[in-house]
């Protein structure tokens, strides 16, 4: 084995391996606890430029004993898994502050992203377990941080349980496969797969029994319908940091997953029949309970977890074509998507830290109190809903439904056209947020905002004790990413998700 | 030789029985306690099934794991708080209990119906077959003492990269624990 | 040629001295100045460079990809000829002037280093139109440059006037680029198979041969509804609402509500002339052989220039009057385009940007000695108090009215001359419209600088910042259009177009044009004009114990109404659209009670969604079993519906 060659590839997850070590004995001596935050940012961003600018991407290696492959998909995915990380945890590094051991959250954090990080090059079913299990524990933990909270340990339960219903289902699929093919490797399996194929020794039950097993593990992991009412509930209680880690790293992971698995692996007739419907359950739940949400002023973090479900639709339906530049589109979007929905959580995470509150009501007239985080939350939902309001959005979701509405799938303009109609529907809840802020008088919340300011200011207290708020920066910084990939980067950045999946390794 | 085949298998039926009423009792027992005790049961007569498929490590990790240290970790658990208070609070589902029991026998039964259905469609023989060399290889390791050396060695070799997340994960959940269980500091 | 390879960046400076002001600079009022002022001055030097370097006659064009979907592509880029060069430099050298003119004007508003970063953006938005290599980009900046407007006009914002003012426009501008999108996307739609291999899509260089590609290929007519004559008049109505053209020419004045240097940079000079540039770069599908877009745009230009003319005559707002004068002069340059001269249109767009920029910051200088008075009736007399300001106006009403040997005089007399030679009523137009120009903008000089003072403030002469600019650009107004005339051999319009025809050169040609009636009409147009003005408003001529304009407007009341109200053309826009809207009122009522109301929101939305919502209750009931039990349920309707 050519460890040169395995330090070489798994250089950003050692650099976040070691961030794990620092941070926990950071946490140890850091009293402040301000700096376990910004190292975690620092070592997931590093680690982020280290997988862009590896040239181990180019071909593909795969490396101890094929656990792990190190292709364009994987190269691709990484970067985009630590950099939305890094915003994640630079997001997360003042809100995280009003909790008990605040410090010890980024460890966690930073070995969930590992997790994700893994499997974004799984090429293994017990490499896929086991990454699945280090994401979906670390989550937990992450999701029942506030611990003090009810609503944050009801949540961290329910997720424990439906995800170990989720791990049973998947790992039932996994020994299936097993015992049909003796082997855990992906390409071996394939191999033989196609190979009891020929000869007809495959039971047709068989096979949609492990298909129905595996769509519904990933389902779990993506949040999609039927699979996906632990979603809101999640969401709803944990920490918002938390909450936006799982609607975005924990997504682009399934995705990964997803595609390596079906693109490559097991493929078959029943799959995507099987990931349409999920694709079509996940727009008309997302998007109607999203309505529901805004109409009796819910909370925006439920009502981004219903968005988030409709998203996995859309993104579903480039999946369930399964056309190379379907998924190529695919990619591009679910780009885009992290990059918004990280802004638009950092705003929400920003106006918690502000008034403590998420409810929708409170968002009323918040472009009084900040005038430019309401401008750069209303062009995070702009974006989601797809308009071409700084088009990056607009042109995300115009390739992922015009590659899939062309992939050749017989029933893939019914698909892009229920889409469309849920995009459409979902224009309400985003438009009604955004106008809510910005048309509407200041909410009661928001207005108290102010007094207690000036008793802080009166009393000498300053708030906070950075120079520039963290939550803000990463809405900014994300809003700047979009705003420049959408001006200069979008034909850039569709090349290169193109040819991420066009040099798949198998 | 019919007769011989039902006789050699009928050490699997106790054991399955055993399993499967421990399993009910778990489920059907109100006493939290007695039926985690009832679900030693039924991990020991799993436990008992891997002994008979040879293979002993599962077997006695099986045991080890499960049916005592886990379940004396729930056991602990239910014993230590008091769901006295709590259980006022539980909202009523819109369901009746028995409308409920019904929906999950029904599920249950489908589940257990379409899997066996499944699994027996298969020719699992002509897989064996198909597949033989390598089955027998490890069936030859099996009877050997160097079985345990085997699996250390498959784990720190074939398997590093699961093997060495998975010492990752122990880590962030032993931290997680830690976190979740400590008193606050005030 | 490095700085035809970095032409882009002439665009870049203000782009990034816009940014810097709006995010870090904005509490310091010198730095952003500076920024600002600086960004502009290179940009006008690179581009001074650039056209003292570049002699080629064919564009020099450099695409990169922006958007790529199977075979459509977009291209953003930039193209440099000899045309988009001297868009630079008069955009770039009006900016500059404006920019120093603007220090000393809006020294005392709030709102400095916001204006200075408006300014910056507008600068970078138009300079991109300019270098544009294809329509679309060119639609985009075109935008931009509307979006730049809206916030100039409406700077303040809190006066309701100008808050309606920007809305006007804004609105206006809708209904004319609405026109130039329908207009672009038929293009492409029957143009769509020639950009497939590698060019650049609607690039201006191409525009041709796809226009003749689309006639013989894709059967593209000549006259009709969807034809070369369409399209030509689609993208022009953008151009339309833009320059200002009727009948969407009723944002112009209204866009007077802004500070006085957007009214000189803006809406006089650079970005009202980009619907003349458009029409120049869209040349080749307007003058198709067979195509009517031509006269239609002709005629556009001249009741334009005409009809403005007629309103201008009677305004009393200082401002008005002269954006009526913008109006009309720009209604020449789509004459002319009209007639089949882009580059005469050029020249004219190049003089009218340096004399109408001078006249507006003239009328700026004024309103800041008035102590921000706008009304003519309020002043007189003002050239005792500022000379300057009343010398470099004098020059530029002698460069519009058309005296012998200004600026103004060459551009549009050979406008004239080509109107001549075409159409026979658009000459006598365009030679009225020189007659009403002369005492129109005469009738504004004498009112404003010459008689006595009526007003009660104290009018004092400006500083530097205000006059500097004023001095310079007399210089440009006063011998720009020798470089478009006979006497030097029309080196300025050779440079534009090198195939230019010239019937003949030197003194005896020009005196030989000024002995016919192309020649000595506007000449006697500008005289009759002029002493008509001065003996009205200097000497005070009277008839019966009445002065002249008094009596005028006794006797041709209806007339002199008609003209104050601008011809009530707001009021039938009000007419017209009222009418409609009572109409569309009355269908969609019933639209919506029945389909929407009855149908959709009663039958879908509320029955049906009463129906999901049930269902979705008994899922989403917070119970974790149920969820697993649903989870259950999914695989088992998976592994069914496929055994079954």
């Amino acid at each position: 084995m050519d460890w040169n060659l395995v330090s070489k590839i798994l250089l950003p997850e050692f650099i976040i391996l070691g961030a794990v070590l620092i941070t926990i004995l950071l946490s140890l001596i850091d009293k402040t606890k301000k700096y376990t935050g910004l190292v975690a940012t620092f070592a997931l961003f590093l680690a982020a430029l280290v997988a862009a600018i590896s040239t181990q991407g180019e071909e593909v290696t795969k490396i101890l004993n094929s656990a792990f492959i190190s292709d364009s998909l994987s190269r691709y995915l990484r970067v985009l898994i630590y950099g939305i990380a890094a915003l994640i945890a630079l997001a997360a590094t003042k809100y995280i502050e009003k909790f008990e051991s605040p410090a010890e959250y980024f460890p966690i954090f930073l070995t969930a992203t590992l997790g994700a990080g893994f499997l974004a090059g799984v090429n293994d079913f017990l490499t896929l377990f086991i990454g699945l299990e280090t994401l979906g524990l670390s989550a937990i933990l992450l999701v029942s941080y506030s611990r003090k909270l009810q609503k944050s340990n009801e949540s961290a339960i329910k997720y424990l349980l439906t995800a170990a219903v989720a791990t049973g289902i998947l790992l039932f699929a996994i020994s299936l496969l097993y015992g049909i093919t003796a082997s855990t490797n992906f390409a071996q399996v394939a191999s033989r797969i196609v190979q009891l194929e020929s000869i007809s020794l495959l039971s047709v039950p068989l096979k949609i029994l492990i298909s129905a097993l595996l769509v519904g593990a990933i389902a779990f992991k993506l949040a999609a319908a039927p699979f996906h009412n632990w979603t809101p509930d999640v969401y709803y209680g944990a920490p918002t940091s938390s909450t936006l880690f799982l609607s975005v790293i924990s997504k682009i992971a399934g995705f990964a997953v997803a595609i390596r698995v079906f693109g490559t692996v097991f493929h078959n007739e029943f799959l995507l029949p099987m990931l349409s419907i999920i694709a079509v359950l996940s727009i008309i739940v997302g998007n109607y309970v999203g309505i529901i949400q805004i109409i009796s002023r819910g909370s925006v973090k439920k009502l981004l977890a219903y968005s988030s479900i409709a998203q996995s639709g859309y993104l579903l339906v480039a999946l369930a074509c399964l056309r190379l530049e379907s998924v190529g589109s695919l990619l591009l979007y679910i780009t885009i998507y992290a990059i918004m929905n990280t802004c638009a959580f950092a705003c929400v995470i920003y106006f918690e830290q502000e008034t403590g509150s998420d409810s929708v009501f409170d968002f009323a007239g918040w472009i009084q109190k900040k005038p430019m985080l309401t401008i750069i939350f209303s062009i995070a939902l702009f974006n989601l809903a797809g308009l071409p309001f700084v088009p990056a959005g607009f042109i995300a979701k115009f390739f992922l439904f015009s590659t899939s509405f062309s992939s050749g799938l017989i029933y893939a303009p019914y698909l892009v056209i229920i889409a469309l109609i849920g995009s459409v529907i979902a224009l309400f809840y985003y438009l009604y947020l955004a106008k809510l802020m910005i048309v509407d008088e200041p909410s009661f919340a928001l207005k108290q905002l102010e007094t207690v300011e000036v008793v802080a200011v009166t009393e000498g207290t300053s708030k906070c004790g950075y120079s520039y708020d963290p939550a803000r920066l990463t809405a900014m910084l994300s809003v700047g990413v979009l705003i420049i990939v959408s001006i200069f980067g979008m034909d850039y950045l569709q090349g290169v998700s193109e040819m991420a999946i066009y040099k798949i390794g198998v | 030789m019919q007769f011989l085949a039902t006789i050699s298998s009928l050490p699997f039926y106790i054991l399955a029985t055993i399993s499967i009423i421990c399993a009910l009792g778990m489920i059907l027992n109100p006493n939290l306690v007695r039926a985690g005790f009832t679900l030693i049961g039924s991990f020991i007569g799993i436990a008992g099934l891997y002994f008979l498929l040879n293979a002993n490590f599962v077997a006695v990790s099986q045991v080890l794991i499960y049916a005592v240290g886990i379940v004396l970790v729930i056991v602990f658990a239910v014993m230590l708080c008091s769901l006295k208070e709590e259980a006022h609070n539980i909202k009523e589902s819109v369901f009746s209990s028995k409308a409920r029991v019904t929906f999950a026998v029904l599920i249950s039964s489908l589940v257990f119906a379409v899997l066996s259905f499944v699994i027996r469609s298969q020719d699992w023989q002509a897989i064996a077959k198909l597949t033989g060399a390598e089955r027998q290889s490890s069936l030859v390791q099996l009877v050997d003492d160097k079985y345990l050396s085997q699996i250390g060695f498959l784990m720190l070799n074939k398997y590093i990269l699961p093997f060495e997340l998975v010492s990752v994960l122990l880590l962030i959940v032993l931290v997680g624990t830690i976190l979740l269980s400590k008193k606050d500091i005030k | 040629m490095a700085n035809l390879e970095n032409a882009w960046l002439i665009a870049l400076y203000p782009l990034i001295s816009a940014l810097l002001i709006m995010f870090f600079t904005h509490k310091s009022r010198p730095l952003s100045m500076g920024l600002s002022v600086s960004a502009v001055a290179i940009g006008f030097i690179h581009s001074l460079v650039l056209f003292l370097n570049f002699h080629d006659n064919h564009a020099h064009e450099v695409n990169f990809n922006w958007i790529k979907a199977g075979d459509f592509h977009l291209e953003m880029g930039y193209l440099v000829d000899k045309l988009a060069i001297g868009m630079l430099l008069t955009v770039t050298l009006v900016s500059f002037l404006v920019q120093i003119y603007t220090h000393a004007y809006m020294d005392e508003d709030e709102g400095y280093t916001r204006f200075y970063s408006y300014l910056s953006l507008f600068t970078f938005s138009m300079l991109g139109l300019v270098i544009s290599t294809n329509l679309f980009q060119m639609y985009f900046f075109w935008e931009l440059v509307g979006v730049c407007s809206f916030l100039l006009i409406g700077f303040w914002w809190y006066k309701p006037s100008a808050a309606h003012a920007c809305k006007k426009a804004f609105v206006t501008n809708r209904v004319g680029d609405a026109g130039f999108l329908i207009g672009l996307m038929l293009l492409y739609a029957f143009t769509k198979d020639f950009w497939v291999n590698g060019i650049a899509t609607m690039s201006f260089t191409s525009l041709q041969e796809a226009i003749n590609y689309a006639i013989h290929n894709n059967g593209l007519e000549l006259l009709g509804w969807v034809s070369v004559t369409s399209i030509g008049l689609l993208i022009f109505m953008g151009a339309m609402a833009k320059s200002a053209q009727f009948p969407l020419h009723i944002w112009l004045p209204d866009a007077m509500e802004g500070p006085t240097p957007i009214s000189a940079l803006i809406h006089a000079a650079t970005m009202v002339a980009a619907g003349v540039y458009l029409l120049a770069r869209i040349f080749p599908i307007c003058s198709i052989e067979g195509s009517a877009a031509l006269p239609v745009i002709a005629w556009i230009g001249g009741i334009t220039a005409i009809f403005a003319a007629t309103i201008a005559l009677t305004q009393n707002d200082i401002k008005k009057a002269l954006a009526y004068s913008t109006c009309s002069q720009l209604g020449y340059m789509v004459l002319a385009v009209g007639l089949g001269a882009p580059i005469i249109a050029m020249f004219h767009l190049i003089t009218h940007a340096m004399f109408k920029a001078m006249l507006f910051l003239g009328s700026g200088s004024v309103i800041l000695g008035c102590h921000h008075e706008q009304d003519m009736r309020e002043m007189g007399g003002l050239r005792k108090y500022m000379p300057i300001t009343a010398i470099t106006f004098l020059i530029g009403t002698l460069s519009i009215s058309g005296l012998p040997f200004m600026s103004g005089f060459w551009s549009k007399d050979m406008i004239i001359a080509k109107a001549f030679e075409v159409s026979p009523a658009l000459f006598w137009i365009a030679t009225s419209t020189a007659l009403l120009t002369a005492f129109y903008m005469f009738r504004i000089y004498f009112k404003t600088f010459e008689g006595e003072y009526r007003g009660h403030a104290h009018p004092h002469e400006q500083p530097l910042a205000v006059t500097v600019p004023l001095m310079v650009l007399a210089v440009p107004s006063i011998i720009l259009g020798l470089w478009g005339s006979p006497l030097l051999g029309y080196p300025l319009i050779h440079y534009f177009d090198s195939h230019f025809h010239a019937h003949g050169t030197g003194w005896g040609f020009f005196l030989h044009e000024l002995s016919q009636p192309m020649g000595y009409l506007p000449l006697l147009s500008f005289i009759i004009g002029t002493s008509v003005a001065y003996l009205v408003y200097v000497k005070k001529k009277t008839i019966n114990d009445k002065l002249v304009n008094v009596l005028a407007k006794e006797q041709f009341a209806w007339l002199y109404k008609g003209s104050v109200n601008k011809w009530y053309i707001d009021e039938a826009y009000e007419f017209v659209i009222g009418l409609f809207m009572k109409f569309f009122r009355a269908t969609w009522k019933f639209f919506e009670r029945v389909v929407i109301e009855g149908i959709f929101i009663n039958g879908f939305a509320w029955r049906g969604s009463e129906l999901v919502g049930e269902i979705l209750k008994l899922t989403q009931n917070g119970r974790v079993q149920s969820y697993i039990a649903i989870m259950f349920v999914g695989l088992l309707f998976f592994v069914v519906m496929f055994l079954v």
